[in-house]
């Protein structure tokens, strides 16, 4: 690896392994990515994908290896750093929308972490919101906006405080492939704008994303079938 | 497969909870109207005394300390079930749960038994603080944890992926302020108005351990001097903070629902070594505190096998009434709430309202709600027929509806609609859907409504004391009453009987604890 190339490594997973009760669900993972990269994490059920991207958020301990985010050692067996020291953003599969929050409150729930100034932050999340076309829902509460609309605010807030890496944990496992199409292209637009290192996984393959995805599949805990996509 | 139109079956269903539920409440209030008007009662009101307020205020700090201790018991205990997983947990969370079905009068006996001067931790009479404001805040503290226990640690549950996200964003103090906002709002307000209103109400412990609160002072009105008005009176704040707490707790209870929209829980850590071993001392400790104490001072206050035998050959008449009342009242009882649980799942619109109406008989104190009875049933052309008979006893359980009926509600909201829906699109019979679709599938939720409400009701005092009739006295009443004659011997071993009893009961149902607490 030249020096270069060393620099611009994002994610960097040496020998990860990872176990709940005994069942090893990650054994001996190593992987990369470089700055501002798409990686897509195909997989069944069980498979690991899961566990993988809790693991880089700092919400599981692991059992072996070493995890750095942009050169910086984050996670050994006795060492880690707090999740929200990573500066990770994760849209979660259930989404986990906090109830007692409006839509923009949610937004300006994580946005805070990076701007202190009432009006410049007020100025950033309706910039987010509508970049994800759901400014028009601002003041309503998560359970009064549809599944779609949830989504987008999921993807926002995962954005919000301008995070270096975006963890997405099959984040369109419960809309139609129009919705879904819809909501990815303008999550491709953010990601380009903000050149946000992301993971997206899921269970299907991935090929109603067009976009440059470096293309993984996880079984039984490994990383395989590398693959440039179109 | 139902109509939006009301049926003549919820006719009736409304019919009897307002005549059976609302009725003896409204009856007692309305009556105090005429007075009112007259200005007859303001004269020489026990509302122009301030020891009457000082009571109130005494029965309110009471029940928020009781609130405060039940929360630092419970949330520790409740954070290591939520986290980790280890051997034997399952026994540990059933032996945990325990304290909450053992009746509090017969908590605050063994208490009384082990620090008075004759006990085995004994304390000279002037150091004695069992009976006083201390050993009610004990007393209800041990009784009343496990149901804080139980919402801290739903909600740690629940909660988890929320809590998880805000740690992304949050550095730890400010997460967890917000995490605790959280918790309280979507999770343990329902548990915490619960302990509340529960020690508000009660007037047997207090009673046992000697402290003068707002609810002995209902009692001794109407129990002692007969004095229904002013019982009534002093019943009025009871009432508007019933309601107050009724309709707060319904609300929550609806608005929990967002919050476990979740479709995975995540795992526990596994524990060993040192932790283990830490973990383990805690539990063997604290519940020989919780449990083994009182139970110890039963059992040494009993003195001799032949007392705890004879106890029951005397009393015999006693335990037949408490278990025949207590089976009937938990079948009428858990029908009722099934019926009513079938009416709200396909018409929501009236959960809050059903949960408003059935709180309420909960949240005014027994005292009171004894008097309504009375006051609806104790009607000449009724002959006997209620009022004197052992329908009185029954219809003072229906204050423990709300158990069943929300024990059987979390149970089939959990059910899909579509089950009884391809169900009846193929038998058309709404009978057979229930027994043979329905039932089935919430047949741990039944199960665990009757088991707890026959428990509550098996242990009733409060209410019973004052509406049992001539020569049909229930276990409760008779150990109440012989604790006044000085025969401790046989009140011990009455006690004795009734938590083994108790216990008795409650094991069967360690599977469905362990299958909420350990999934």
């Amino acid at each position: 690896m030249t020096l270069d190339m060393a620099n611009n490594i994002a994610i960097n997973i040496q020998g990860l392994y990872k176990s709940f009760n005994e069942q090893l669900v990650l054994r001996n993972l190593s992987f990369e990515a470089v700055k501002g990269s798409l990686i897509h994490i195909s997989g069944s059920s069980g498979s690991g994908k899961t566990t993988l991207l809790r693991c880089l958020a700092g919400l599981e301990k692991i059992d072996g290896g070493e995890i750095s985010l942009f050169d910086d050692k984050v996670q050994s067996k006795n060492y880690s750093v707090p999740p929200v020291k990573r500066k990770i953003g994760m849209v979660f599969q259930d989404l986990i929308l906090f109830p007692h929050l409006t839509v923009f409150q949610n937004i300006d729930f994580v946005s805070k972490a990076i701007f202190r100034e009432k009006k410049e932050r007020k100025n950033w999340n309706l910039q987010i919101l509508q970049q994800m076309r759901i400014d028009h829902k601002a003041e309503k509460y998560p359970h009064e906006i549809s599944g779609g609309e949830q989504q987008r605010v999921a993807i926002a807030r995962a954005v919000a405080h301008r995070p270096k890496i975006l963890l997405l944990d099959e984040p369109f496992s419960h809309l139609d492939d129009v919705l879904r199409y819809e909501i990815f292209k303008d999550l491709m637009s953010l990601l380009k704008q903000q050149n946000i290192t992301t993971i997206f996984i899921s269970h299907e393959n991935a090929n109603l994303y067009q976009d440059k995805f470096i293309r993984y599949e996880m079984i039984e805990g490994k990383l395989l079938n590398r693959s440039i996509g179109n | 497969m139902h109509s939006q139109r009301i049926s003549k079956f919820e006719i009736a269903i409304i019919f009897l909870l307002l005549l059976l539920v609302v009725a003896p409440i409204l009856a007692v209030f309305l009556d105090l109207i005429n007075p009112l008007i007259r200005q007859d009662i303001s004269k020489d009101s026990f509302l122009t005394e301030t020891r009457i307020y000082k009571l109130f205020a005494k029965s309110l700090y009471l029940s928020f300390a009781v609130l405060i201790s039940c929360t630092i018991i419970a949330f520790p205990i409740a954070w290591l079930f939520s986290k980790y997983s280890f051997p034997f947990k399952g026994i540990f969370a059933t032996l945990t749960v325990v304290p909450l079905f053992i009746p509090p009068y017969i908590s605050a006996i063994s208490w009384m038994y082990a620090f008075d001067s004759q006990g085995w931790l004994g304390f000279p009479d002037s150091f004695n603080f069992i009976s006083g404001f201390g050993g009610n805040l004990l007393v209800f503290s041990f009784w009343l944890f496990p149901l804080m226990f139980l919402f801290f640690h739903n909600a740690l549950l629940i909660g988890k992926p929320y809590y998880e996200t805000v740690s992304l964003y949050r550095r730890f103090w400010p997460g967890i302020r917000f995490k605790m906002t959280l918790m309280v709002k979507y999770g343990v307000i329902p548990g915490m108005i619960l302990t509340f209103v529960l020690v508000f109400v009660n007037f047997s412990v207090p009673g046992v351990l000697q402290l003068n609160v707002y609810p002995t002072e209902i009692f001794a009105q109407f129990g002692a001097f007969y004095d229904q008005e002013q019982a009534a009176l002093l019943s009025l704040p009871n009432l508007i903070i019933a309601i107050f707490l009724a309709v707060f707790i319904s609300k929550h209870f609806h608005r929990q629902s967002r919050f476990g929209l979740l479709n995975h829980l995540p795992g526990f850590q596994t524990v060993s070594g040192f932790k283990l071993i830490a973990i383990y001392t805690f539990f063997i400790a604290f519940l020989l505190a919780v449990i083994g104490i009182p139970i110890l001072s039963l059992v040494l206050r009993t003195e001799s096998f032949s007392t705890f035998i004879q106890a029951i050959a005397d009393t015999y008449m006693q335990w037949i009434n408490s278990l025949l009342f207590a089976l009937a009242g938990t079948l009428v009882i858990c029908l009722m709430a099934f019926l009513l649980v079938w009416h709200v799942r396909h018409k929501p619109g009236l959960q809050i309202l059903s949960m408003i109406i059935l709180l309420l008989p909960m949240f005014v104190s027994g005292g009171l709600y004894a008097i309504g009875l009375i006051q609806v049933w104790n009607q000449s052309f009724l002959g006997g027929f209620v009022y004197g008979s052992s329908l009185m006893v029954i219809l003072s359980y229906f204050r423990f509806m709300p158990i069943a009926f929300f024990l059987i509600l979390i149970g089939i909201s959990k059910l899909p609609k579509r089950f009884e829906e391809i169900a009846y699109l193929s038998t058309g019979n709404k009978l057979a859907v229930i027994s043979k679709i329905v039932l089935p599938q919430i047949k741990n939720s039944v199960f665990g409504a009757l088991s707890i409400t026959f428990i509550f009701c098996f242990a009733e005092l409060d209410t019973v004391v004052l509406t049992y009739p001539p020569g049909m006295e229930t276990i409760p009443v008779r150990i109440f009453a012989l604790l006044h004659y000085g025969t401790h011997q046989t009140v011990a071993a009455l006690c004795l009987w009734q938590v083994i009893i108790i216990i008795a009961i409650v094991l069967p149902l360690s599977g469905l604890i362990n299958q909420k607490l350990l999934k």
